[in-house]
């Protein structure tokens, strides 16, 4: 979040503060750091777990054919995919990232695949979707909320281009409801650095997601922001104890 | 605590299987064909477990979530205990096991009927599901090894159900018929009422020879 509008205003980049302005181009140069190898660390450091939570978020969507759906900060496309043959010949995935690289494999994957037919590519930024009013059934965005400087706008623009009726689904990590949990993750999050510079040859990447992580709202904060952004009947579903949180929330009817 | 997220993924290798079973029956992806983008929910109150089944093109999603908790609603649902739900697996579609007093169904029943007919006509042929992780040699030899045993059971349980049918049909010659007990049945109650009678001339006679 922004600590101000004026010129001087500052917003944490992981644990440092940094000019809102620059905060976008370090997010972008992580990202462009990661994407070749994105999809084998996020194996690594959920130990495979993502597969699951991804497909409960999935399932969370309760995405019918023929609808159309935002995956938003989408990246290398996984959401995309799963997405694309669920909504069917007749219904339409937008593939959306801010970062080109990220994009880029998501491209390459998705043209591999043989599914461009209903999947369109575009380089958006969250804060200010470049759609028209009540365009989509659902707004997917999974651990990418986080790395949004300015979220209120970002989910105020995700409830401008939602259909009425539709549903936003944020995917993000959280807060651990469980003290022994929290400490265990903690503990292994410390890694994560270790194997980025291993594997990726950046650890300061992995070290912005560890601390990006921890300067995210908690489930209830984001709860409230999603409100104040207009959706209704927001809940949110902890996952793993909420090392990961997906919230719903949908644009009155 | 991990519940929901294990459930979820319990749901996910039953849907792979059941898509791959699919996948090699073309009659049948042409029926799911007209049932796309129906859903169908399933509730079962003993344990508690709800799974709504999507229907999308030739394949079908389970989730493992109730169409209350997705926020959607459901073209059918059905409700049942689980082990007459499980029971449907193995019905005949002629028995009609749907008309079963102890499955409700609310919604469009004509598409739980067609989706459950198209259950019944699925050509389940699990060694080709498995020849792809096991190998061809492995999956035929396991094939073979069910095969006989298979024949076996089959075999022991008819000379199990003739052995019991001789075996009943000499111990009815020394059981007496029904007709036979009825008839003693009738023999003994005259008895009894003869008895009552002398024993009521009894009492009279005694009270002759002996008034007060």
């Amino acid at each position: 979040m922004t600590d101000s509008k004026d010129s001087q205003a500052t917003t944490h980049f992981g644990y440092q503060q940094v000019p809102v302005a620059e905060k976008e181009v370090r997010v972008g140069n992580v990202f462009r750091s990661v994407a070749a190898k994105y999809d084998v660390m996020n194996d690594i450091m959920s130990l495979g777990s993502h597969r699951l939570v991804k497909r409960y978020t999935i399932e969370l969507s309760a995405l019918r054919p023929g609808q159309k759906v935002l995956d938003l900060a989408g990246g290398t496309g996984d959401f995309s995919i799963k997405f694309s043959k669920i909504v069917g010949a007749t219904g339409q995935v937008v593939l959306a990232d801010i970062n080109e690289a990220m994009l880029q494999v998501g491209r390459d994957r998705i043209i591999d695949q043989g599914l461009s037919a209903n999947i369109e590519i575009a380089q958006v930024n969250a804060e200010c979707l470049p759609f028209a009013d009540n365009t989509f059934d659902c707004i997917c965005i999974a651990y990418g909320l986080r790395n949004v400087t300015d979220k209120d706008a970002a989910l105020a623009s995700m409830q401008r281009v939602l259909k009425p009726g539709g549903r936003v689904l944020v995917l993000e990590f959280s807060k651990p409801t469980n003290s022994l949990i929290e400490k265990s993750y903690d503990a292994f999050s410390k890694l994560w650095p270790i194997a980025g510079k291993a594997i990726t040859g950046d650890a300061d990447s992995y070290r912005y997601l560890v601390e990006s992580i921890r300067m995210h709202p908690d489930q209830e904060t984001l709860k409230t922001m999603m409100e104040s952004a207009g959706l209704v009947n927001c809940k949110y579903h902890n996952v793993m104890s909420g090392i990961c949180a997906i919230h719903m929330g949908f644009k009155p009817a | 605590m991990f519940k929901p997220l294990l459930m979820s993924a319990a749901v996910w290798p039953i849907e792979r299987l059941i898509n791959s079973v699919i996948k090699s029956d073309q009659h049948a992806q042409t029926r799911l064909g007209k049932l796309s983008g129906k859903q169908l929910e399933i509730e079962t109150d003993s344990p508690t477990f709800s799974l709504c089944i999507l229907f999308i093109g030739s394949e079908v999603r389970l989730s493992s979530f109730s169409s209350e908790e997705l926020a959607t609603v459901s073209d059918a649902k059905v409700s049942s205990d689980t082990a007459t739900l499980f029971s449907l697996l193995f019905a005949k579609t002629e028995d009609r096991p749907l008309a079963n007093p102890r499955i409700s169904i609310s919604g469009d029943a004509q598409f739980v009927q067609s989706a459950f007919n198209i259950l019944q006509s699925l050509d389940l042929r699990w060694d080709d599901l498995l020849a792809p992780f096991l190998g061809s040699v492995t999956t035929q030899g396991l094939k073979t090894s069910a095969d006989e045993f298979k024949q076996w059971t089959e075999e022991s349980s008819k000379a199990f159900k003739h052995s019991v049918d001789e075996y009943l049909k000499e111990e009815a010659k020394v059981l007496p018929t029904e007709n036979g007990l009825e008839e003693f049945q009738y023999r003994l109650d005259q008895l009894r009422l003869r008895i009552d009678r002398a024993e009521a001339k009894t009492a009279r006679l005694i009270k002759q020879v002996e008034p007060d």
